[in-house]
């Protein structure tokens, strides 16, 4: 087997959500001698981002979609402990977040998924965020994206507030906003920076604010 | 112009007769806060208290002539009563609970207690559907439906056990999810049958959370819940998916359910013509945030026109209205049909 046949057979385990193989694979690829931030990258992170496509066309569901982070997740720790501190680098910061007065989060955690998949490092802050908890984080550690999302049209208000008090502490924040209640009229009136439908354009979206 | 009451009408066209005239219930309905201004009943409280909610129940006819009303609007009360934690904000006049935290760890603890209708909400949306059915028809001469609403199976058993547990069990432990949807299918039928000797005319069940399923999962688990209960309740049934329902839509007539209330713009009505094959009716679907929240009472009547000549058999809003849309907006459908009626006469 070459390298790339050891990252495919890593992508295939995600897409096909197989956890009894996984742990056996990631040891292979160790003992191979493979760079783990390459088996991760082009191997788990490139499945990923196809069973993101899959959701988007209709082909994969919600389940499908949480086992197959499942495997992932646990390819990761394993391929993780053999990376040394400070070896693996991000396209950008991002703090991601349900607005307070609202506590939906399997939208949110595909974005931070896709977005973590993707290369990013991604912030959650939960659910029911508000403006102070997210002008903590950004107090701490900065961020070059702030996301946020809502199912819940009660919770747009709350949308509107965050954004403002974010950007009243730091006025060149980039916002992403979503979610079932999010439209473009919404960004418009916010003063947000980008929109996504879905998680997919969500990674495409952040990557244009960034670069 | 008509030729029988809008609860005769809708009875009729979920038949499938033809009236001649377009049906005016309009039986997908939320209360938004100006009607709770003019009544002075407000969330939290309306969502617990039977009088409030049948004072909010009747606004749906006596502010907006829609021809119809709902009851209730929490998607929580099932959820609640079964032991979920709940969290209200008492500032929020417009806020719908939420639910927090499953009830069960594992579906094969859960069970139904006997008494469980007596518990949580479910006496006062009792209580509402026999108020509002006793002022409707005082009031209008019985010609006002109610449309008694619950959470679908799904929904519910995702919320009771964890939604993302519950999403993994089927496919991974479908006997698991099984037990837990059988389980809620039973208080279903029994909480449905309760809503209709309270006052219910027919049923609107929705499940949102049947969104994120592919077909295969969809037959085999959900789709025997659904005729379980739809055996077991006699009345005219409507079902609700929220959002992306392109890959179940095809299978929805085999769930026993005569209508299906669906989510434009997430799908449209023209594939859905074709998918279902004409076996069940169109409810919908005036889009709530773009044009009830948003809109001008003139954007509501034009969709609703569009939606009409689509070939929907009953208008309604593609979900539960935006609690902040303004009253006017929310007359315009009603309007609409009422000037697509007077129209075509």
């Amino acid at each position: 087997m070459d390298q790339q046949d050891y990252l495919d057979k890593l992508a295939n385990l995600v897409i096909e959500f197989d956890d009894e193989n996984i742990t056996e694979a990631c040891n292979d690829v160790l003992a191979a001698g493979i760079d783990p931030n390459t088996a991760i990258l082009q191997g788990l992170a490139k499945g990923m981002q196809e069973v993101g496509v899959l959701y988007d066309q209709q082909e994969y569901g919600i389940p499908e979609v949480l086992l197959c982070a499942d495997v992932l997740n646990m390819g990761m720790e394993i391929l993780q402990k053999d990376i040394k501190k400070g070896e693996g680098s991000s396209l950008g910061r991002i703090v991601i977040g349900t607005v307070e007065g609202d506590i939906h989060s399997i939208g949110k955690n595909i974005v931070k998924l896709m977005l973590d998949v993707a290369g990013f490092q991604v912030i959650d802050l939960g659910e029911d965020v508000p403006s102070e908890d997210i002008i903590s984080e950004l107090n701490n550690g900065g961020a070059d994206i702030v996301a946020l999302s809502t199912m819940m049209t009660t919770s747009l208000g709350s949308m509107e507030t965050i954004i403002k008090d974010v950007r009243a502490e730091f006025p060149d924040m980039k916002f992403l906003i979503g979610g079932a209640s999010v439209t473009e009229t919404a960004v418009k009136q916010f003063g947000a920076h980008g929109y996504a439908k879905n998680a997919t354009e969500a990674v495409k979206v952040v990557r244009s604010m960034t670069s | 112009m008509y030729t029988v009451s809008p609860k005769e009408e809708i009875i009729a066209v979920l038949s499938g007769e033809d009236l001649g005239y377009f049906p005016r219930s309009i039986p997908v309905f939320t209360p938004v806060v100006d009607m709770m201004k003019i009544v002075n009943a407000y969330f939290p409280s309306a969502n617990y208290n039977g009088q409030e909610m049948a004072n909010l129940a009747v606004c749906s006819h006596s502010l907006a002539h829609w021809n119809a009303t709902m009851i209730p609007w929490a998607s929580t009360v099932e959820m609640e009563a079964l032991g979920c934690e709940v969290i209200n904000k008492e500032e929020d006049i417009a806020g719908y609970p939420q639910c927090k935290k499953n009830a069960f760890d594992d579906p094969f603890e859960v069970s139904i207690p006997e008494d469980i209708l007596e518990k949580g909400s479910f006496p006062a949306v009792f209580e509402a559907t026999r108020i509002a059915r006793e002022q409707l028809d005082k009031e209008y001469q019985e010609t006002i439906p109610i449309v008694s609403m619950f959470q679908g199976p799904f929904t519910i058993a995702s919320y009771i056990v964890g939604v993302n547990k519950m999403f993994k069990y089927t496919i991974k432990d479908k006997e698991r999810a099984a037990f837990v949807l059988d389980k809620v299918a039973d208080l279903l039928i029994k909480y449905g049958n309760t809503m209709l000797e309270s006052g219910g005319d027919l049923i609107n069940m929705a499940d949102p959370v049947a969104e994120g399923l592919m077909p295969r999962v969809f037959k085999d688990l959900v789709v025997p819940t659904y005729r379980k209960i739809t055996e077991s309740i006699e009345v005219k049934k409507i079902i609700h998916v929220c959002g992306r329902t392109q890959k179940i839509a095809p299978l929805l007539p085999e769930t026993g359910f005569d209508a299906f209330s669906f989510d434009y713009p997430a799908i449209d009505v023209a594939f859905l013509k074709e998918a279902l094959e004409g076996k069940m009716k169109l409810v919908g679907s005036v889009p709530t945030v773009t044009h009830f929240l948003e809109g001008k009472p003139q954007d509501v009547i034009d969709m609703s026109h569009w939606m009409i000549k689509s070939g929907v058999d009953l208008l309604s809003p593609s979900c539960g209205l935006p609690q902040y849309s303004p009253l006017e907006n929310v007359k315009a459908i009603a309007d609409a049909i009422e000037i697509w009626n007077s129209r075509k006469n």
